[in-house]
């Protein structure tokens, strides 16, 4: 069992590993982008194996007592093609270098290197202590929180057990919420169940650690590569430790993958700005393809999908004229249309009405009590409800679902006392720009809901306000200055 | 000598300190679930539904019925969804007209017997602990 476990993660994570070395800029080869590929391979296998384990469930997962274990075929086969291009790839010459940002800040004085030695430190502390906190908490929660047990691993069940019958997955019913929820998800647990030939606990455990942990992964690493060492440890360190990334995670909930998607993209795009125009085309594509794994995510992807491809046309058509956009644009398409089609495949054959559409909710039953009446329109014009929603995200933003105030308010403080960087306000704009819009978006969901607003509220705002946590923390740190030496010094003669 | 420090430099060391804080305080009540002072509640109401999932054919959709008032639609749902995660793929319909099986989930035994006393169902098999599987009597 541990070896068709192992090998179900292996096969997928070399499907990813071949497909981001293929994709990115030739010639960089430090630690920190090593660790960024390894990170991204793990999300982007999970990904391309879920979309595979999709197209052999729909056509041939019907008839699982002639077909077996095929599943595993274009799997391997997919594996081998892609190892062999990147093989071949990695043998031309190299046309350019990367430039290389890794670099390690240094301080002059006494106290200051103190700093930068206790930064390294404190966050691999605080990495053990998380790690230790996920396995104690995915241990007591083996099928995860209320979303992972009722949506997410309800559905991986179906897809594992249901063998003919696993569009049974999809029929309007009560107990079955959320039918229209894309399946990145659930497809990789049920992947995982197949592979193993029983529904394992440990499979979406592992899962969600691989998503938490390569999410602080890729946050560190890309800050490594754009800023400095103490910059990426100060941002992990503060993922880490001053979110509900690692307890959300341990709950096997899905806003932490749509999260890693997300910032996948903003730190590709990133990068891009970073290269020359004729170089970042690989980065273009994983940009495209992680937009793509978010909207078969989450329906907050196909949000995502949208703001993410407004933001990214405009800032590229005012940075380089209309034909460099084009350009761009052609690349990211590529990455993004692939996945794209298999979403809309899903939800133009297999997903009922989502229960955000007007009338997809019967108030007959106890469903009553969760529903508002009114409108869209009515919603709309009730300036209350601007009111609670503003003030909900505000102290949400503010608390953090704690008592006291969580730490926004010293990222607030941090910011006033930071110059900002000049060589990042691209990147940092096109990425707070996004995140503005999906804001907005929450915002006017929240607005419109047909369900009870508290009750929504309370139940969803800090998931999706942590979706977009990591993201928030890259363009954070990217677009603040680190300490100078001369901001910590110890003077030795003073009046 | 005196030591000169910038308000960003506190400020880096405060978002240290608080994100370690942070970090530790859930460890610590993640050790306290661990010590075994929480029990999972989907792992024990699965354990419930057990014996009669060999009893339901994958295929097969059946009924709901439950003795939980619907004025209580959080419990009400929870035990709903849990009873749909525990039996699945078979589909747990919220109905007693929709399907030829019904399961009920009850807390209180007699208040079933109120179903089968006006003729509506009859009792096929009680598995225990509140779970049964009625049959909707033919009209």
């Amino acid at each position: 069992m541990i070896v068709a476990f192992l090998s179900s993660f292996l096969l997928s994570f070399l499907i990813g590993f071949f497909a981001v070395s293929l994709l990115w800029p030739r010639g960089r080869q430090t630690n920190s982008d090593i660790v960024l590929r390894c990170c991204l391979a793990v999300g982007f296998g999970f990904g391309i194996s879920s979309c595979l384990f999709f197209c052999w469930l729909y056509f041939l997962g019907s008839s699982t007592r002639y077909f077996g274990r095929s599943y595993i075929v274009p799997e391997v086969v997919t594996a081998v093609g892609l190892g062999v291009a990147c093989f071949y790839s990695s043998r031309k010459p190299i046309s350019s270098n990367g430039q290389d940002h890794d670099r390690r800040e240094e301080y002059g004085s006494l106290l200051a290197r103190l700093l930068g030695r206790l930064l390294p430190t404190v966050f691999y502390v605080v990495l053990a202590g998380s790690v230790i906190t996920f396995i104690l908490i995915a241990l007591t929660h083996q099928h995860g929180e209320w979303d992972a047990w009722s949506i997410w691993n309800l559905r991986a069940r179906f897809l594992a057990r249901g063998t003919e019958h696993w569009r049974n997955a999809f029929v309007l019913s009560q107990g079955l919420p959320h039918a229209d929820y894309p399946l990145l998800l659930p497809l990789t647990v049920a992947r995982g169940w197949k592979y193993i030939g029983s529904e394992a606990f440990l499979v979406p455990i592992a899962v969600a650690f691989l998503f938490t942990f390569s999410s602080a992964g890729i946050l560190c690493s890309s800050l490594a590569i754009l800023r400095s060492k103490q910059t990426c440890y100060l941002a992990g360190t503060v993922m880490l430790g001053a979110s509900s990334l690692v307890s959300h995670g341990a709950s096997q909930y899905a806003d932490v993958v749509i999260g890693f998607f997300m910032l996948c993209a903003i730190v590709a795009v990133a990068m891009c700005h970073q290269m020359p125009s004729g170089e970042n085309a690989g980065l273009l594509v994983v940009a495209g393809l992680a937009v793509g794994f978010a909207a078969w995510t989450k329906n907050e992807g196909l949000l995502f999908l949208v703001v993410f491809a407004g933001v990214f046309f405009l800032e590229a058509a005012w940075r380089s004229g209309w034909k460099a956009c084009l350009r761009e644009a052609s690349m990211f398409a590529i990455g993004l249309l692939p996945v794209v089609a298999v979403v809309a495949w899903f939800k133009l054959s297999l997903a009922p009405l989502n229960y955000l559409q007007p009338g997809n909710y019967s108030a007959q039953g106890p469903m009553q009590y969760f529903l508002e009446p009114g409108s869209v329109s009515q919603k709309l014009a009730t300036l209350f409800r601007y009111r609670v929603v503003a003030k909900a995200m505000a102290r949400e933003l503010l608390f953090s679902h704690a008592k006291i105030p969580g730490v926004t308010p010293l990222l607030v403080f941090y910011a006033l006392f930071a110059r900002p960087r000049k060589s990042s306000v691209i990147s940092a704009s096109t990425g707070a720009a996004i995140l503005v819009l999906m804001l907005v978006g929450y915002f006017f969901v929240y607005i419109t809901t047909p369900l009870n607003l508290v009750h929504h509220l309370d139940t969803s705002l800090a998931r999706l306000l942590l979706q977009l946590w990591p993201s928030w923390l890259f363009v954070f740190f990217l677009a603040t200055s680190t300490p100078k030496p001369n901001h910590l010094a110890v003077a030795p003669h003073a009046q | 000598m005196v030591i000169h420090i910038s308000r960003k430099a506190i400020l880096t060391i405060l978002l240290i300190a608080y994100s370690s804080y942070q970090a530790f305080s859930l460890a610590r009540t993640s050790k306290w679930y661990f010590e075994g002072h929480y029990t999972d509640p989907v792992t024990i109401f699965e354990q419930r539904f057990e014996p009669l999932k060999p009893r339901l054919l994958k295929s097969e959709k059946i009924g709901y019925w439950t003795d939980i008032p619907e004025q209580q639609p959080g419990q009400w749902f929870k035990e709903y969804f849990l009873t749909q995660y525990s039996l699945s793929p078979t589909v747990v319909d919220n109905s007693v007209d929709c399907c030829s099986l019904i399961v009920a989930n009850v807390h209180d035994p007699s208040s079933v017997q109120s179903l089968i006393r006006n003729g509506r169902l009859s009792l096929v098999h009680d598995y225990g602990n509140g779970v049964l599987l009625l049959s909707r009597q033919a009209e």
